[in-house]
């Protein structure tokens, strides 16, 4: 169809749709600049490539001269480079070299990329996307008057802190070791433990501004090949601009995705991360933050703790015990507690129907009320408390331990005893070792609670059953997430509530690594 | 057919609303929380009297030494009374008289005063199941006269209610020294149900008539109530041990006891039990076979040789024991429920018996042999 300049209809169009055309064309013309080839001027290059980063001040470009008179440009960013490593690797041999500009004919890139070879090596780069992405991986890139291309050598050297304590998941007896932001140190770390071939790491890079490098961890001949297949095309599936966490990844991969309860183990251990390796399982490493992704993780999984397989096998089967009892607790004592009070007193001996009767007597609130007002107030101190500066968490602490423990007793907002029941809950949470189902928990409480409230010990059992369907209707890269308990799989029974001791332990999760499940024996050797 | 599920889903969690509901919610403060209930009749009504915990007069942070109406010590236990035609009326008058809501899940205590026991039992248990909240573990008593004046005066003074003294002295004489057994409601509820058996519900009278006095109690004689309801009599405190040996087959007493040497000396059976078997030959009920065993102590100073107070103690329980059963048969009560064990080993003997049991019962040959074991208890171990 011909654009007819006197059609009011398509001027009034072509004025409305303006600002967005205008937005487009720029985009278009943005992007065609990146894709750009580099030229042979090393003057139209670099101001392709200023014009491009204007606003990005990191960038440096240094010139330099060979003794032959050629011309050349030096393009890093200053934050990911070694100076060292460039100015006595790179720039004093560039310019000790005899290039001329007058020579023609002569790929003077393949003379550098012999001569001057950093220990990181080196890859051509042709296009003005490459020299930036290259940049920012930790290259200097190289560019001569009079050739097209240039030179990446990768004289990176990226600013990490050093190895520390995880933070999520802490022990006393075991690796103190845990997971930085950076990737590779991470594998490293993960490596030390698994010495083997066998231990493969596949790389996708998922984010289209952040180019995040994200590493899926196998082993091969145990891990599922169909597992870690799955989780690859799943990664390259993501179209997102960024990944700045691993839970960036988990949101968008897993099956179940509007649970609030996590279908993935995400921690900061590398010690884990081999465990669950060895179990047939595979992990995610996401560059930039330390929170390794386990798949497929189960609810029993998310009730182990490191520490279970470092101290003795029965101290450690009855403090599994006494987590699963925190979990009951957190998510059934203040619904049980709403319930009780207001509908089944009965159920209560005497003497403590009466103590509480009497701590309740000058309440004006009934006690769902009282439950969710504490609540919801622990949990904005926990919150709270958890981004408060350091300077000022003595005064939360003060505020928080008076205001809802004493004053609001003491004022007659509240009874003594809810106190004990919300407390309790808020400390039974962190028995919980995954901090991910913590959270989840701490939430799921909310429903019991209004349930106990409105329909007593019905609600409870109803909701109850609700959780149980739901949780059994969840699953964890195929697997069931609360196998080994439903669907019951009784060969898994030895690393379930209770941990059998080593010894006993010849066959790893037959649920994930049934390729390989001899765990004791002849195995596979390598 | 989505629409249909739908609907019954609906249905569903509407019925469950309305089964139970925030409606049915009483927060605890609003509970008046029962302790003991007396029933007596009077003028042909029967009243009742209710002992529910004055919740505010315990500790708590909001009041840390309790709180009373004008000042002074406040009073553990709060009297709310009703009257009515019947026990469930006077019951249901008794809870409009409160301004909280009276919960009786927490009852521990009933005492019927005799002359509400005169009118039967039966309407008085019966009361119990029409309020479905009425714990039946709560235990029984009747009061020799009125029973609504045992819940009122002062209490020992160790903040506690009367209903609370009442139920620990009775947990005091059934576990040390068992001068009765009070059965729990629930006993009371069933107990017409058992083949000709007498109830025994035990006594209790107050100590002290003196207002200005803590409340102290005696628990004794024991009333009996026959298959039909009504009262029959008081076993005496004396047949109230061979009663405990027979039937819940374990009492701990004193029985005085006078030796060959004149000296008297005191025998504390510490744990005596029974084996009682009913004797049926040719198609009737030929008797009962009683055989005592446990042991006792000497309690006192040993006059005779340990085999000689052994011999004069068994004699003593074989008498004590006999004389107990010739109580019952004098007064027509079946309270070792022998009944119910004739039903048990041949209830087509039982069902041919039609009625005559009450007859048989007083004529039945009884035989009591003893084997208790008593030994020497020293200072202190007794």
């Amino acid at each position: 169809m011909r654009f007819d300049p006197n059609d009011a209809d398509v001027l009034d169009a072509v004025v409305s749709e303006s600002g967005d055309l205008a937005d487009a064309i720029e985009e278009m013309l943005f992007e065609r600049r990146l894709k750009a080839k580099l030229s042979s001027s090393l003057t139209e290059n670099v101001q392709v490539l200023k014009g491009l980063i204007h606003q990005a001040a990191d960038m440096q470009f240094t010139d330099f001269t060979c003794q032959g008179g050629l011309k050349g440009q030096v393009v890093y960013d200053p934050n990911f480079v070694d100076y060292e490593l460039m100015a006595f690797g790179i720039l004093e041999p560039l310019t000790r070299m005899t290039f001329s500009s007058s020579d023609t004919g002569v790929s003077y890139l393949d003379v550098v990329a012999k001569t001057v070879t950093p220990i990181g090596g080196y890859h051509k780069v042709e296009s003005v996307k490459e020299v930036l992405d290259s940049v920012w991986y930790g290259a200097a890139v190289v560019m001569l008057e009079g050739t097209a291309g240039a030179l990446a050598m990768d004289v990176g050297k990226i600013n990490k802190r050093g190895i520390s304590r995880p933070v999520t998941e802490q022990v006393v007896i075991g690796p103190h070791d845990g997971f930085i932001e950076d990737g590779m140190t991470n594998l490293s770390l993960i490596r030390q433990r698994l010495r083997t071939p066998r231990f493969w790491i596949g790389r996708v890079t998922v984010g289209r501004e952040t180019k995040t490098a994200v590493y899926v961890l196998s082993l091969y001949g145990v891990t599922d090949d169909q597992l870690v297949g799955e989780i690859t095309t799943r990664l390259n599936g993501i179209q997102i601009d960024g990944v700045l966490e691993s839970n960036y990844l988990v949101e968008i991969m897993r099956s179940d995705k509007w649970t609030i309860f996590p279908t993935v183990m995400r921690t900061d251990r590398p010690d884990r991360v081999a465990a669950a390796l060895l179990e047939g399982r595979a992990a995610i490493v996401v560059d930039g933050t330390p929170m390794a992704i386990i798949v497929p993780a189960t609810l029993p999984m998310l009730m182990t703790a490191a520490s279970d397989y470092y101290q003795n096998w029965l101290v450690a089967s009855l403090l599994r015990v006494v987590r699963y009892l925190a979990l009951f607790s957190s998510l059934l004592i203040p619904a049980l507690y709403v319930a009780l009070t207001t509908y089944h007193q009965e159920a209560i001996p005497t003497p403590l129907l009466l103590t509480m009767a009497a701590a309740r007597s000058n309440v004006p609130l009934p006690s769902v009320g009282e439950v969710l007002i504490l609540m919801v107030m622990f949990d904005i101190i926990r919150e709270a408390g958890a981004r408060v500066p350091t300077g000022v968490g003595s005064a939360l602490t003060i505020g928080g331990t008076l205001v809802v423990g004493d004053a609001a007793v003491k004022a007659g907002i509240v009874s003594s005893p809810i106190i004990i029941v919300v407390a309790g809950i808020v400390i039974a949470i962190f028995a919980i070792p995954s901090y991910d189902l913590g959270l989840a928990v701490r939430f799921a409480t909310y429903p019991f609670i209004l349930a106990g409230a409105l329909l007593g010990m019905y609600g409870i059992l109803f909701m109850a059953i609700a959780l149980g369907l739901h949780l059994a209707s969840l699953e964890s890269f195929g697997v069931p997430f609360l196998s080994p308990g439903a669907p019951p799989r009784l060969s898994e029974y030895k690393d379930f509530v209770v941990r059998v001791p080593w010894f006993r332990q010849k066959t790893r999760p037959a649920s994930t690594a049934y390729p390989n499940p001899v765990r004791q024996g002849p195995g596979n050797q390598t | 057919m989505k629409a249909r599920f739908l609907a019954r889903v609906g249905g569903i969690l509407a019925l469950i609303f309305l089964v139970t509901g925030c409606f049915d919610g009483y927060q605890m403060n609003q509970l008046a929380i029962i302790n003991a209930l007396a029933i007596d009749y009077h003028r042909g009504e029967y009243m009742a009297t209710a002992e529910a915990f004055n919740t505010t007069a315990v500790p708590s942070p909001g009041h840390p030494t309790g709180t009373s109406v004008g000042g002074g010590n406040p009073s553990a236990g709060v009297l709310l009374t009703g009257a009515g035609k019947t026990v469930g009326e006077a019951m249901a008058n008794l809870s409009g008289s409160s301004s909280r809501h009276v919960f009786w899940a927490a009852t521990t205590v009933v005492i019927i005063g005799s002359e509400a026991l005169k009118k039967g039992l039966t309407p008085i248990a019966g009361s119990f199941l029409r309020f479905p909240e009425f714990r039946t573990t709560a235990r029984v008593f009747v009061a020799k006269s009125e029973a609504a004046p045992l819940l009122s005066g002062k209490t020992s003074g160790m903040e506690i209610s009367i209903g609370q003294e009442i139920r620990n002295q009775d947990r005091f004489l059934r576990m040390d020294i068992s001068r009765g057994w009070a059965p729990r409601a629930y006993d009371v509820l069933r107990w017409d149900t058992q083949h000709g058996r007498s109830a025994v519900l035990l006594g209790i009278q107050k100590t002290s008539s003196n207002p200005t006095q803590a409340s102290q109690f005696s628990m004794g004689e024991s009333a009996v109530i026959g298959p039909n309801g009504r009262l029959q009599g008081w076993l005496p405190g004396k047949a109230t041990t061979p009663y405990l040996w027979l039937v819940h087959r374990s009492a701990q007493a004193f029985s005085s006891l006078k030796s060959p040497s004149g000296v008297p000396t005191t025998i504390y059976w510490t744990h005596v039990t029974s084996r009682v078997s009913v004797r049926v030959r040719k198609g009737q009920v030929a008797g009962v076979d009683i055989m005592l065993t446990g042991a006792g102590k000497v309690a006192g100073t040993l006059p005779n040789r340990l085999r000689v107070i052994n011999q004069l103690a068994n004699k003593k329980a074989v008498a004590e024991t006999l004389a107990t059963v010739h109580w019952a048969e004098q007064h027509d009560a079946d309270i070792f429920g022998w009944g119910q064990a004739v039903y048990r080993k041949n209830p087509r003997l039982w069902y041919g018996l039609h009625g005559s049991w009450p007859g048989l019962f007083k004529t039945l040959p009884v035989s009591v042999h003893s084997k208790i074991v008593i030994v020497q208890g020293g200072a202190g171990r007794v």
